[in-house]
């Protein structure tokens, strides 16, 4: 690893500060991801400011109005186990189960995980899916960014050089709501051959009133299947209906040949994997 | 190079050691404290050899800078035996023939404690999701879910 | 029968260190003033070293030596052919090749002074694929290859540095008297060991100017003796000693930085110790050869297997290693566990621009046995006969010969067959998507030489020299319930010497399943050895014929007046101070018997092989067909051990191979883009986690070898080499595709569900003479 300085903010004022004026410097979250980059200095900051001595950064809370608002450093394993989540946004805990294993989701943080803005990223399906939105900070006040738009590409996002994520905010759903989320791996949990997500909501009658829909792994960035909605809002939804949004999210794929699968095959698992979480969806919703 | 002392509490026992930004725990335990039960397996989070618990937790020393876990408290292979006693864990790997090389030995223990430690009673489905991040290429996994077991029922 | 240690599966004697962090391991080790070295490697998978400037490196604060090919010996070594350099002279022939090195103050210095050094390469032409390699117009890969020493009389053309074959009966007319003919082409992949440690070395001159090696090596005389031929230094001057060892699978056999780090330790006078990343481990160490293999099986319509033919293409990479041994011994095994009268089994080691393969948990028997298990299947499927039922018609039974027409008393592979079956219900109702599939095998257990001595100490205590490496596999453990039995004395009171050069009588490597059976033959020899000597002390000193007495809680004693005895401290120490020297019971068990009839072997690189082992493993699948993917329901793998001498441990490298079978055939690849390994992590290389491991039965069948001790013969290989062809046996059951490209992805799964062709037929790829 090559040198930086260490820093600990006692605030986000301060860190954004810092960050404003030191071109080089790095934030650390969890480390998961960060420091593998340190160690093969694929990454070499000039500092590295450590957003966890900032209190308050790892906080869930859930207003009925507001819906849900997780703080960047809860670490993936405070996701999953979160009462809160698993409550009122089960999709993100199954996310969070997902993730590698253990000992990483005890570290990594799903700030961290979102900034560092991987393509197959398990929380980003489940976030878009819900219509999640970020909040950032910078010293020139708070933005906030619809998730889908977070992401701009690979390992690249919307972040500017002294902008933090503060908060992820996902808006309350209606009561008969159902998610699943779902990914192809070379072996369980490791990363994501492709992966998708879906959160479907129903009336009494069960037409949908809400619908979802969220891919990783299979373009520089995840995505937001945007059509998903149309075809899916106001219909009792049939089998029809389930494979054009199928065919929908395969056509804006855009996935590439590495080690783990050929384009052609991811191209193909889209279809298969969007038809699966949406009859899963589908049916847990029903049931509701 | 920047150097600060920072307190490590590690086995119970406190170490102020002055230590660069740039070290992770993995190399603090190692190299300055010569705790060498932890291993060094690929150095990127894979492999689990270099398992420690944190607060009870298991986590990656490896990936862990040693400035970032001060005044949290960390548990090594060194520090699981009772009183010079082998842990029911470690006694029932020698038992159920757990062991073969024995590099992923020290954090597979300290993974399984940590899973008792949440719930004494685990399913095998429990323990194979604790165990997944430790990889094993001798045992197949197999003795090692059948010791777990035989540790909880002590 | 029943005895006292031996057929328990006592604690193993390394348990403790291991289970509380005390084992050490190469990289726990550490001497004043040592030095950390680092190598630096070529970038080109073929080239000519044009320069290498030093200047920079050299000039950096904390640099104690760089060494290139100029400062060494011209020496190379190998284990068949003596082809490889310690670093590289004058042209490179794989990415990762070692080229320099250096020996720094730190890490971080070593590192960094690495980046300094400058190579100018002049590419050259390269080929990676082992076919087009053969080719007469293909690049030369090792121009002086005739010039090459080798240690047995090897058939060499071009870049094929070693070609073996098998001939009994008349192939042509075999096939001629076959119903049906079955032949296809089969290719495998490379599959790296991955054992937890990564491989290292520490060296230093001692004050004697001996030089003195730590090292990860499953074989301490191996590294002696390649260090002594790469850098000219007398065996005598180099003593080599293995700490606690995290895994080796066949990968630890050869050298790999041990010669560096002793050319660095005399330039500097001082230890350097190199322990390779886990990068380099996947990129510049010795995975499994890649292999394509053309078969051809001719059956009867009853089943019967009437003649077999084989080509079997190894990639050996840039150097031969182990290469011609595991050619020859794939190829060795390619008939399988069958009488099969009329066969032709080819084997070509050729050289390609990628990293060097080496021995790994089969040596060419998982490779072959993919081709030949499917072929069994598939011939099965045309004459509608149950795959079981095949190969259990034709498999070999007591008294039948092995290739080279050894005659075979213990042979349990029927008994294998039969309980792996059943044990995954066999015959049972499956559901949709699922399948069954069975594979049955053959392996050796003896081969080469084990040296023992068993000295009883002046206290009673036993001491047992031998070279023999546990690296898990828990070698040390039975060899020491070996020497508990014959002389009655706890495990305890035993302290095994290994793992020492200057303290261990000689073994080859500790590999090819053999420290059950060879090693076993020469401790029990060398304790039996001692207890005869004990026992003529006794009768001595106590005025008895031998036969009257008898051994017993550590005491000799007249049978039936059991109160005039002497304990074992007192022989000891009569033994020593009276007598004059200790009782040292010796035994050096070489395997020459029974010899290979080599009337129709050409190119076999091995003298006789004995202590064969067969094993049967079976699994059930489930086949997603939307996205091909395989999932394992339930397995089970079945051993003919002889005798289990530790029943646990049995079962632990059943399970473990198993295991590793399964990583082999569905997750592992190193993946190559030309000469460049793109995917050297653990991130990208995918072995069976926790949670991926279906329900496993071990099952111990016990065959009785005469020639063995206790009747044991060996295991550590077996584990692995039937579990592919047994799954894609099962997914040919379960979806009626038929994989013959290993490893079996889900992509190759659903594009054979679709009807894509997976592989190339064998005449448009087998154009070795244009």
């Amino acid at each position: 690893m090559k040198y930086f300085e260490y820093v600990e903010p006692k605030n986000l004022i301060e860190a954004c500060q810092f960050l404003s004026q030191n071109e080089g410097a790095k934030i650390l979250a969890g480390g998961a991801s960060l420091v593998v980059l340190l160690k093969n200095n694929l990454v070499r900051p000039s500092h590295l400011v450590n957003l966890k001595t900032i209190p308050g950064l790892d906080t869930i809370r859930w207003d009925d109005q507001e819906g849900l608002k997780i703080g960047p450093l809860n670490r993936h394993r405070d996701i999953l186990f979160s009462p809160l989540v698993q409550k009122h946004c089960p999709i993100l805990a199954e996310a969070a189960s997902k993730i590698a294993a253990p000992p990483i989701r005890n570290m990594g943080t799903i700030g961290g995980n979102l900034c560092h803005g991987e393509p197959s990223a398990d929380f980003p399906p489940a976030l878009i899916a819900v219509g999640a939105k970020l909040k950032l900070l910078s010293p020139k006040g708070e933005r906030i960014v619809p998730i889908e738009k977070f992401f701009v590409d690979f390992y690249e996002t919307i972040l500017s050089e002294s902008e933090i994520l503060v908060e992820i905010h996902i808006p309350p759903l209606p009561p008969r709501t159902a998610g699943t989320y779902i990914k192809l791996d070379k072996i369980t949990n490791s990363i994501a051959i492709v992966g998708v997500a879906s959160v479907i909501s129903l009336d009494e009658k069960g037409v949908c009133t809400f619908a979802g829909m969220g891919l990783g792994g299979v373009a520089p960035t995840p995505l937001k299947v945007e059509k998903a909605e149309k075809i899916l809002l106001s219909k009792q939804i049939e089998e029809g209906h389930i494979d054009q949004v199928a065919k929908e999210a395969q056509a804006i794929s855009n996935p590439i040949t590495n080690v783990y699968a050929s384009d052609e095959y991811r191209k193909e698992m889209v279809y298969v994997l969007t038809k699966r979480v949406l009859k899963e969806s589908l049916k847990k919703a029903l049931s509701m | 190079m920047q150097k600060q002392d920072i307190q490590l509490d590690i086995d119970g026992k406190t170490y102020s050691i002055p230590v660069p930004p740039q070290r992770t725990l993995l190399e603090v335990l190692r190299e300055t404290l010569g705790l060498t039960g932890t291993k060094e397996g690929c150095s990127e989070g894979e492999c689990g050899v270099c398992t420690v618990l944190l607060d009870g937790l298991p986590v990656r020393s490896c990936l862990l800078l040693a400035v970032d876990v001060r005044g949290r408290k960390i548990m090594t292979i060194e520090g699981i035996s009772q009183k010079g006693d082998l842990h029911p864990l470690q006694k029932a790997f020698i038992e159920h023939g757990a062991i073969q090389c024995g590099f992923c030995t020290p954090g597979m223990i300290l993974s399984a404690k940590a899973i008792l430690d949440q719930n004494p009673f685990p399913s095998e489905e429990e323990i194979r999701s604790g165990l997944s991040g430790n990889l094993c290429r001798c045992t197949g996994y197999v003795k090692i879910f059948k010791a777990v077991q035989a540790a909880a029922q002590r | 029968m029943e005895y006292q240690y031996i057929g328990k599966s006592i604690p193993k004697v390394d348990g403790t260190e291991k289970v509380n962090g005390t084992a050490l391991y190469i990289n726990d080790l550490s001497f004043p003033n040592m030095l950390w070295g680092k190598v630096l490697r070529s970038i080109y998978p073929h080239a000519e070293i044009v320069h290498i400037d030093k200047n920079k490196a050299e000039r950096l604060p904390g640099v104690k030596a760089i060494i290139t090919a100029q400062d060494i010996p011209d020496g190379r070594y190998g284990p068949f052919i003596k082809d490889e350099p310690v670093l590289a002279r004058r042209k490179v022939r794989y990415i990762g090749e070692p080229v320099a090195a250096v020996a720094a103050i730190d890490r971080e210095t070593a590192e960094e002074a690495i980046q300094l050094i400058e190579v100018e390469y002049d590419e050259l032409p390269s080929v990676f694929d082992p076919l087009e390699a053969m080719k007469s117009d293909a690049p030369l890969i090792h121009e002086e290859l005739s010039s090459y020493f080798c240690v047995f009389p090897a058939v060499q053309e071009g870049n094929t540095c070693s070609h073996t074959t098998f001939i009994e009966g008349d192939v042509q007319k075999g096939f001629r008297e076959a119903d049906l003919i079955i032949e296809d082409t089969f290719k495998t992949h490379m599959h790296h060991q991955s054992y937890m440690e990564p491989s290292g070395a520490i060296a230093m001159v001692d004050p004697s100017r001996k030089i003195v090696i730590y090292s990860s090596t499953q074989g301490i005389f191996i590294t002696q003796s390649r260090v002594s031929e790469s850098l000219k230094i007398p065996m005598s001057k180099i003593r080599v000693i293995a700490p606690n060892i995290g895994g080796g699978f066949g990968g630890k056999i050869e050298t790999n930085v041990q010669p560096i780090c002793v050319a660095l330790a005399q330039r500097t006078g001082l230890p350097v110790k190199i322990v390779l990343t886990r990068e380099e481990e996947f990129t510049a160490s010795r995975p499994r050869h890649p292999c394509v293999i053309w078969g051809k099986l001719g059956v009867k319509k009853d089943g019967t297997f009437v003649a077999k033919e084989m080509i079997n293409v190894f990639d050996t990479g840039a150097y031969a290693d182990d290469g011609p041994g595991v050619t020859g011994f794939g190829s060795l095994m390619a008939r399988g566990p069958y009488r099969v009268p009329h066969f032709k089994i080819e084997g070509y080691c050729v050289y390609t621009n990628k990293v060097k393969t080496g021995a790994f948990r089969g040596f060419g028997n998982p490779q072959t046995t993919f081709a030949s298990e499917s072929l069994i299947d598939m011939a099965a499927k045309e004459l509608r006969m149950d795959p079981l039922e095949m190969r259990l018609k034709n498999a070999l039974n007591p008294g039948d010969q092995s290739v080279g027409k050894q005659t075979l008393y213990s042979v349990g592979i029927k008994e294998c067959l039969e309980k792996a079956a059943s044990a995954i219900g066999w015959k049972e109702k499956k559901g949709v998507c699922r399948g069954r599939g069975i594979a049955s095998i053959n392996h050796i257990s003896g081969l080469l030489t084990v040296s023992a001595f068993v000295r009883i100490n002046e206290d009673g205590t036993i001491s047992l020299h031998i070279g023999t490496m546990e690296i898990g596999q828990g070698s040390d453990t039975i060899l020491t319930q070996i020497v508990a039995e014959e002389l009655g004395v706890p495990i305890e009171e035993i302290n095994l010497i290994s793992r020492d050069t200057d303290a261990a009588p000689y073994t080859w490597a500790t590999s090819a399943s053999r420290l059950t059976y060879t090693g076993g033959n020469a401790v029990r020899l060398a304790a039996i050895d001692a207890r005869e000597q004990l026992l003529e002390l006794a009768s001595k000193q106590l005025d008895e014929n031998k036969e009257d007495l008898m051994i017993q809680n550590k005491r000799v004693f007249v049978k039936w007046a059991p109160e005039k005895g002497l304990t074992f401290h007192q022989l000891g120490a009569i033994s020593c101070w009276v007598k004059g020297g200790p009782i040292i019971g010796k035994s050096s068990f070489m395997v020459e018997t029974p010899a290979f009839d080599r009337s129709g072997f050409k190119g076999f690189p091995f003298g006789t092989m004995t202590g064969y082992i067969f094993a049967a493993q079976a699994t059930e699948v489930e086949v997603d067909v939307e996205t091909g993917k395989v999932k394992v329901i339930q397995c089970a793998s079945a051993h003919d051990v002889g005798y289990a001498i530790h029943p646990q441990n049995v079962e632990g490298q059943i399970e473990g191979g198993f295991v590793q079978g399964l990583g082999y055939t569905l997750s592992e690849e190193i993946v190559f883009d030309g000469g460049k390994v793109i995917n050297p992590s653990f991130a990208d290389y995918k072995i069976p986690i926790a949670m991926d491991i279906p329900p496993l039965t071990p099952i111990i069948v016990e065959a009785h070898d005469e020639t063995g001790p206790y009747g044991a013969k060996g295991l550590g290989e077996p584990g692995l080499v039937g579990v592919a062809p047994a799954i894609a046996n099962a997914i040919f059951d379960a979806v009626g595709v038929r994989i013959k490209d290993l490893p079996i992805t889900p992509e190759k799964v659903l594009d054979a569900i679709k009807g894509k062709q997976v592989t190339i037929p064998w005449k448009d790829i087998w154009k070795k003479n244009d």
